[in-house]
């Protein structure tokens, strides 16, 4: 038994408890919802929802290869599904906020499905999917790892350092700001490790970009439960005299 | 004929606001918001009549106030200068007031946009 197909596994386990309980939180937090914050809850439900799957059909294909089973293909199409459908939440919820209108969010949102289904219908040839590695998913067409990183990956990336930094830039409470800022950080780092993940040519570069999503969901926990120092430093309460 | 109107509501909304931090005259107050945007609308150029005046702020001030209250801050602080019965004209001082009036204004558009923003956010 591989020592680093085993480390895979048990990463991919933590990240999946951890995506488990985000989603599950964010359901619990949905029924307190008002009508204004409850399109950006279920987008979010929705993102930790796509990290849940992909880690999870990841392990079980840790498990085949343990098992001795060499089943790349079918892992590889199932991988690309919530792969590519991640970026959709993340748009919907940064044109939201930003535009108030969660019409308009899903049509931007549906511009990056269409890049979807084109990243689909240049990577489904499966003459063209050779030389896909244990541990890997290769971007195995150029048309589709173009559409990929431009339309899937780069926007999104994009748009919510573009939000962050106009929170950043805002003038609200101290508290407030670092979860909301805590919230986009770990959604970007999980996003980005992810990608890095489906691309890593080496085991030891996927360990470790999968070490980052788990830092990730990790900081996303911090952003919904923050720490008691952090809470003292910035919910000071000087006690008023009347 | 000038097309440029003075929104009144929008401008109590503003003013209300203001008075809610505790501003409650320049910003903070409706009457000298429409009195200056009235006058700067027609320009340093051009006679402000009191009745044209008079129909922005009688919705929201009775005439006497207005009379006095253009008198004792508007012209006693040279932001406008009486050229003739009934007729007012903006001077620089005036200009700039209005331009801080407007400044308020946008500040006032900044911060509503960044509260309903963060409305969206759980």
């Amino acid at each position: 038994m591989d020592n680093q197909t085993l480390i895979n596994l048990l990463i991919d386990i933590l990240i999946n408890v951890a995506s488990f309980i985000f989603v599950y939180t964010s359901y619990k937090k949905y029924q307190n919802c008002n009508d204004h914050t409850k399109p950006t809850q279920i987008s979010f439900m929705i993102f930790w929802s796509f990290i849940f799957i992909y880690f999870f059909i990841d392990a079980v294909r840790q498990m085949f290869i343990i098992a001795g089973t060499n089943i790349q293909l079918p892992f590889h199409f199932m991988l690309s599904i919530p792969l590519t459908l991640v970026s959709l939440p993340i748009v919907f919820t940064i044109i939201y906020i930003i535009s108030g209108n969660k019409y308009t969010g899903i049509g931007v949102s549906s511009i990056f499905l269409i890049f979807s289904f084109f990243y689909f219908y240049y990577m489904i040839p499966i003459d063209q999917l050779n030389n896909i590695s244990e541990n890997t998913i290769l971007l195995s067409n150029n048309v589709a790892s173009v559409i990929f990183i431009s339309g899937l990956f780069i926007v999104p990336t994009s748009m919510i350092f573009g939000l962050l930094g106009l929170i950043l830039l805002k003038r609200i409470p101290t508290f407030r700001k670092y979860r909301i800022c805590l919230s986009l950080l770990s959604i970007s780092i999980v996003f980005d490790f992810l990608f890095l993940t489906s691309i890593s040519q080496s085991i030891e570069m996927l360990i470790g970009s999968k070490i980052f999503v788990l830092l990730g969901v990790i900081l996303g926990y911090f952003a919904n439960y923050p720490p008691k120092l952090i809470e003292s430093k910035c919910l000071v309460n000087i006690p008023a005299i009347d | 004929m000038d097309k440029k109107k003075v929104d009144i509501e929008f401008e109590q909304d503003v003013a209300e606001f203001y008075q809610s931090l505790g501003i409650s005259c320049g910003p903070g107050d409706i009457h000298y918001r429409l009195i200056i945007l009235v006058m700067e609308k027609n320009g340093p150029n051009r006679i402000t009549r009191f009745s044209e005046i008079r129909e922005y702020t009688d919705q929201v001030a009775d005439r006497g106030s207005i009379g006095s209250k253009i008198k004792n801050i508007f012209q006693l602080q040279r932001l406008a200068k009486k050229v003739e019965h009934g007729g007012y004209v903006i001077t620089g001082e005036g200009l700039l007031a209005a331009e801080f009036i407007k400044y308020s204004s946008e500040n006032y558009k900044n911060i509503m946009k960044t509260r309903k923003m963060l409305e969206r956010i759980p």
